[in-house]
């Protein structure tokens, strides 16, 4: 048992948060800047800190030096993120690329993708989105309709994406087209590179349950993909996805962590605030069950990252326990949301319900919680594989 | 970062649970309905195994070895149905690691860690009892209730945390003013008692304070180790009867609602596990969120094994509400653990305490 990090891992630690302290402003540090500013000016200046950040060296952690990475550890990515979390930086903006395409390309790209897509990222010059989710396909991804043809030395792409994270904001899209519809329903899926400047590409903003649009759908009518733009090979798709999905379940556990703790504690410091009757919140026995039952669970995450963190470190596949990494994550921030809902009673549907008190967000947050058993593969869709994969269940149909 | 047990601490957990397959069952049977029974094939073998001396200094007789390695071995009886007071015995031996003087710990600690002393415990004001557990002394005599006590009827020696803070040690044979009362627990795996002591001699152990604290903490991390062994049990023996058993025509593990329910069930297992883990870690090493972690652990185990039994004896169908099937021994063990060293509800309000109450 060791549950302590190396003595370079603490000094990476170190070297980061010092690095933290004086790299993020003091007012970005209060959760609610972000809410009152602008949603562009936002992402403007996110995009700047993160590109501030790659050229100090603090980006791609993991990545090797010869692709614009820092060369060092899972761990220390993991580090990297719960650090960033508590220093209260700002969010990332190239997220789906920083975690999952780019380890991805270092997996299944070739030399030449990898040397010309992994730096930008990092630098945050060419900001990406996932094409993954149709209208007729969702939990059922191999469901994918949208069509590539080749035509030539290009695929020609038709067909639609939707509730696609970040579409408005990003330069391009990696996606899975149809390229073969006659190899079956994983067989003919073929993992795309799009710039979404091409022609024939149309985008449009979806609202979502919180308020604000950061997801929409994107539309393609004859749209030209030069076919060098495949990751893998044609056809071959769909174990792609499969390995860039394993990235975004295992996610990185020990942030995911951090920031669910920060918003227990932000609901705990409203539930100082505010009364029940004539006492605190927090002095309710009822309510403080539920906080603390919620708390077990947060905690757990975090044991749970220790957990994947020594598989890391000893080499270990994750396979599907990644699942359980998504399930738990996913059912506890969800839990907490309904926590969060029962404690403050009604004053969580306000974001100021005492004199400076300011829970706008954690009211964004605790709606966007919602959504963590839907994306990157439902939590009932974590619970089939669990059944399946890891507990040697059967099929639900043995027809398939 | 190294977060699981050793491959030593596996071995100890594999051997105990190879053991009490072995001789567990029969011993279990033919005392689950008796309440005089205690399982001595088991202890015996048990304390040759060195299970008793798990804890145990070295000097005295034991393996000196720590908590995460105690629990590894609770794990493997929880889950192997074990009978037996185990963990109070452990504990008798922590009291005296913790607070014994020289002459005391040699006096009795070789002889609980060989297994020929059953230890019993009373610490715990949080078991539901008819009356508060208090047990004044006066000039040096114990009396008051002691509350529900495991194996009392068979233990040799009671430590009893007293209302003056300190931890006195009562010979239970021999010794006058004691009165144990045997209760028909539910749970046929423990014997639980009643005891009351008027005016009974005991042994002063030093004071140490906090050591009421330091007993209900172990006691809490050992016992959910066993409640994580008997969830894990409850889950691998569902899963292997829905994978064989067919109505429809096809296997009952085919259908969502029941493989959804046990991929809940396991993912609060190896949570489980890892609180376990990890508390008994924080408990060797000092560790500055060691009472929050403890309470997260015992929460936990014993959420996951109430749900992980019920639902056993749901998926197995009207085979899971028979006697002869093995659902209702771990229902009912489940929920006996749960209640001990502090039920759910009191280690949420303490981990509410331990957070709350710094924020305002």
């Amino acid at each position: 048992m060791d549950i302590g990090f190396a003595p370079e891992d603490e000094r990476f630690r170190a070297e980061f948060r010092d690095w933290l302290s004086t790299a993020v402003p003091a007012q970005w540090r209060d959760p609610g800047f972000w809410s009152r500013i602008d949603a562009d000016e936002g992402f403007a200046l996110r995009r700047e800190w993160d590109a501030a950040k790659a050229a100090a060296g603090w980006s791609g952690v993991d990545w090797p030096v010869e692709y614009g990475g820092r060369g060092g550890t899972a761990v220390q990515r993991a580090i990297h993120d719960d650090e960033l979390v508590r220093a209260a930086a700002p969010k990332p903006v190239n997220t789906i690329a920083a975690k999952f395409l780019g380890p991805t390309l270092l997996l299944l790209g070739t030399e030449q993708q990898k040397r010309e897509l992994l730096r930008p990222i990092l630098r945050c010059e060419r900001i990406w989105c996932q094409g993954f989710s149709e209208p007729e396909a969702g939990s059922d991804l191999a469901g994918i309709r949208c069509r590539a043809v080749l035509d030539g030395a290009d695929y020609v792409l038709n067909g639609q994406k939707t509730w696609t994270t970040g579409v408005l904001r990003a330069d391009w899209v990696f996606l899975l087209a149809r390229t073969d519809p006659d190899a079956g329903r994983h067989g003919g899926l073929t993992f795309l590179l799009v710039d979404l400047a091409t022609p024939g590409i149309e985008r449009r903003p979806i609202r979502q349950l919180p308020g604000g649009s950061d997801f929409g759908e994107l539309f393609f009518t004859d749209a030209r993909v030069p076919a060098t733009q495949v990751v893998g090979t044609p056809g071959d798709g769909w174990r792609v996805a499969l390995t860039l999905l394993a990235h975004e379940r295992g996610g990185s556990t020990l942030g995911q962590y951090r920031a669910l703790r920060q918003e227990w504690d932000a609901v705990a410091l409203a539930c100082g605030r505010l009364r029940r009757g004539t006492a605190p919140v927090a002095d309710d026995p009822q309510s403080r069950q539920r906080l603390a039952g919620s708390l077990v669970d947060i905690e757990l995450l975090r044991l749970h990252a220790y957990h994947v963190l020594t598989q890391v470190e000893q080499g270990r596949e994750l396979g599907h326990g990644a699942s359980v990494t998504k399930l738990h994550h996913g059912t506890t921030r969800r839990a907490l949301s309904d926590t969060w809902a029962e404690v403050l009673g009604a004053a969580h549907q306000v974001s100021a319900p005492v004199p400076g008190l300011d829970l706008e967000p954690l009211r964004t947050a605790m709606l966007h919680a919602r959504s963590d058993t839907i994306w990157g593969g439902s939590a009932e869709i974590q619970r089939t594989v669990i059944a399946q994969r890891v507990l040697g269940l059967p099929k639900e149909r043995e027809d398939r | 970062m190294r977060f699981e047990p050793s491959p030593e601490h596996r071995a100890l957990g594999e051997a105990a649970r190879a053991l009490v397959d072995d001789l567990g069952p029969d011993e279990l049977r033919s005392g689950y309905e008796d309440p005089d029974a205690f399982p001595w094939t088991l202890w015996d073998a048990g304390a040759k195994q060195g299970w008793l001396a798990t804890l145990a200094p070295v000097e005295h007789g034991g393996l000196g070895g720590d908590l995460v390695g105690a629990a590894m071995l609770a794990r493997a009886l929880g889950g192997g149905l074990a009978p037996g007071p185990l963990v109070p015995t452990l504990l008798v031996g922590e009291v005296l690691r913790l607070c014994g003087n020289p002459t005391q710990q040699a006096e009795w600690l070789p002889a609980l860690t060989r297994g020929d002393l059953v230890g019993a415990l009373s610490v715990s004001a949080d078991w539901a009892a008819p009356d508060p557990v208090r047990v004044e002394v006066n000039d040096g005599w114990l009396t008051g209730p002691c509350g529900m006590v495991e194996y009392a009827t068979a233990a040799d020696l009671l430590a009893v945390a007293c209302t003056d803070d300190t931890i006195r040690l009562v010979r239970l044979s021999g010794t006058r003013g004691i009165e144990v009362e045997p209760l028909d627990a539910m749970d046929g795996t423990t014997r639980l008692t009643m005891v009351t002591l008027t005016g009974v001699a005991a042994d002063r152990l030093p004071k140490r304070d906090g050591a009421r604290e330091e007993l209900l903490a172990r006691g809490a991390v050992l016992t959910a180790a066993e409640l994580v062994g008997v969830a894990e049990r409850a889950v691998s023996s569902t899963v292997a009867h829905l994978r064989s058993r067919r109505q429809f025509g096809r296997p009952l593990g085919g259908f969502q609602a029941l493989g959804h329910r046990l991929a809940d069930l396991w993912t609060g297992v190896v949570l489980a596990g890892h609180g376990v883990l990890y508390a008994a870690h924080a408990l060797d090493e000092g560790l500055p969120d060691r009472d929050l972690m403890v309470s997260v652990a015992k929460a936990k185990a014993a959420d996951v094994a109430t749900a992980a039994t019920a639902t056993m004896i749901q998926y197995h169908g009207a085979l899971g509400f028979t006697w002869e099937h093995e659902s209702h021994l771990l229902f009912k063990r489940a929920h006996r653990q749960a209640a001990q060293y502090g039920d759910t509800r009191w280690h949420r309000e303490r981990i509410a305490a331990l957070t709350l109450d710094g924020v305002r």
